[in-house]
């Protein structure tokens, strides 16, 4: 029944995307993190 | 102060990969276990639902249950670590209670034809729902870290002592439902615990470049 | 104990002085009473006898929410909550000075809403007047218990007015349930159940501890 395919495929869906976005957040702060030690030449500080 | 290798911090990184592994195999076997579960007679197979919205409804309720118990560790103690762990159950406790939100009146329709009706327990969930917004909003609209972890804490131990637990134990289950059933409670539990420990990492992450910002002191070193 | 009743005094006093909380609350809740009696027209009586508990809380909520708001305003306004953090005494004191403050003007705005509201409703509340006085009495500790908590928080973040209410009424669910199931009971056969009054009961018990000691953690500077 349809029903049943939507809560399932919303419910995998939403948590699938989430983790996504946590993984890109990590990520992005992972690289910030290591730019930030760089000497200070030439990369502008990304907030 | 440094916080960047707390024990919370270390839990969460040792558990995120053993945690990660562990979802995908349950993950998959629940599907496989959905699928061949036996139709009930009456329901058809809206039925099926049983097999991800109390499972979802456990996860909401272990996320909250961890807001405050670690608001209340964090009141007590003063580690800021606690406050984390609190924000990041919190968080992605919301995502669980608000799919727990959605597929309820997708249930409720499917099974009585409506979609909502004030029984206790979809009430209760909506409560809970309430509860973690409020809470989420107290945070957002607080200014001062410190004083919206303490206020936060606070609302979340008040929270939760306003949510009934017998929520949990529902009606006996029919032939063949149990191990969907089962299979289904532990996915969502180990995805909440999955996405916990990322959360939390993130969580520390963000402390330790939030420490760098404060205190620059040329090339470090990370 | 001294530093309780300073309070409840002082707030008293102040309150009896310039009266604006107590006739704020009054005539707001005046308001709902007969816009909730014009929200319901051509409704049969009994119909009306059976909704008029839960509209009777409903009056009773916002008369509350409307006090507490105000609750801190007198110190905010007057930069005096560090005054309140420095008492040289267990912060949960004044926490039960500020609770007990706000639920006797709660109190007063509650009886004359009541004698309003049997009026408007046509519902002769006197034969169960002691009783439902009672039940009142306990919805009201709940909601001053923890109503006071919160306002002290809500009075620090943005949207104050706002905050309040988002955090309050998901907290009080526990409260109405019981107290609108008791005052139905009394309206309806003039008996008071048990149950609602046990939920009652274990509510305000909680939110009484809990707010003691929470308060503690609220007060900052």
């Amino acid at each position: 029944m349809l029903y049943v395919i939507a809560a399932y495929t919303v419910a995998i869906g939403t948590v699938g995307a989430y983790l996504i976005r946590l993984v890109r957040e990590r990520r992005r702060l992972e690289r910030d993190l290591t730019g930030y030690v760089d000497p200070p030449s030439s990369q502008p500080f990304r907030g | 102060m440094g916080t960047s290798q707390a024990p919370l911090d270390r839990i969460a990184a040792a558990l995120r990969a053993p945690s990660g592994w562990l979802l995908a195999a349950i993950f998959a076997t629940w599907l496989v276990a959905v699928a061949r579960a036996p139709l009930d007679s009456m329901q058809g197979v809206i039925q099926k639902i049983l097999y991800v919205h109390p499972p979802l409804a456990f996860a909401a309720y272990l996320g909250f249950s961890l807001t405050a118990i670690g608001g209340a560790l964090f009141l007590w103690r003063g580690d800021e670590a606690y406050d984390r762990l609190a924000r990041s159950a919190a968080e992605v406790g919301v995502l669980f209670c608000t799919l727990m939100i959605v597929t309820g009146p997708i249930w409720a329709k499917g099974t009585w034809g409506r979609w909502w009706s004030w029984d206790l327990r979809l009430t209760i969930t909506l409560l809970l729902w309430f509860v973690y917004l409020a809470y989420l909003l107290l945070r957002s609209f607080t200014e001062g870290s410190e004083r919206a972890a303490r206020f936060a804490a606070v609302y979340g131990i008040a929270g939760l002592l306003v949510i009934p637990p017998n929520n949990l134990g529902r009606g006996s289950l029919g032939e063949g439902m149990g191990t969907p059933f089962a299979l289904g409670a532990a996915v969502c539990l180990v995805a909440f615990l999955h996405l916990l420990t990322r959360r939390v990492e993130i969580e520390g992450l963000r402390a330790r470049l939030a420490e760098k910002l404060l205190a620059p002191r040329g090339a470090g070193r990370a | 104990m001294n530093t309780l009743a300073a309070i409840l005094w002082k707030d008293l006093v102040s309150e009896w002085r310039s009266r604006d909380r107590v006739v704020a609350m009054g005539l707001f809740a005046f308001l709902v009473v007969v816009v909730l009696r014009f929200a319901l027209p051509g409704t049969d009586p009994a119909e009306v006898r059976r909704l008029a508990p839960g509209l009777l809380w409903v009056a009773y909520v916002f008369a509350a929410l409307l006090g507490l708001n105000r609750a801190f305003a007198l110190e905010l306004e007057n930069d005096a909550l560090a005054g309140l953090a420095l008492a040289p005494a267990d912060r949960g004191w004044v926490f039960l000075g500020k609770a007990a403050a706000n639920f006797v003007l709660l109190a007063v705005v509650q009886a004359a809403t009541a004698i309003v509201f049997g009026v408007a409703f046509a519902l002769d509340l006197w034969p169960v007047a002691g009783r439902l006085a009672l039940v009142v009495a306990l919805g009201s500790l709940g909601i001053c218990a923890v109503g006071t908590l919160f306002s002290a928080v809500a009075v620090r973040t943005r949207y104050r007015e706002v905050m309040l209410p988002l955090l309050l009424l998901p907290l009080l669910m526990p409260v109405l349930l019981g107290a609108v199931a008791a005052t139905a009971a009394l309206v309806a056969d003039g008996v008071l159940p048990f149950p609602p009054i046990q939920l009652l009961l274990v509510t305000d018990a909680t939110f009484l501890i809990v707010s003691f000691v929470g308060f503690e953690y609220v007060l900052d500077e």
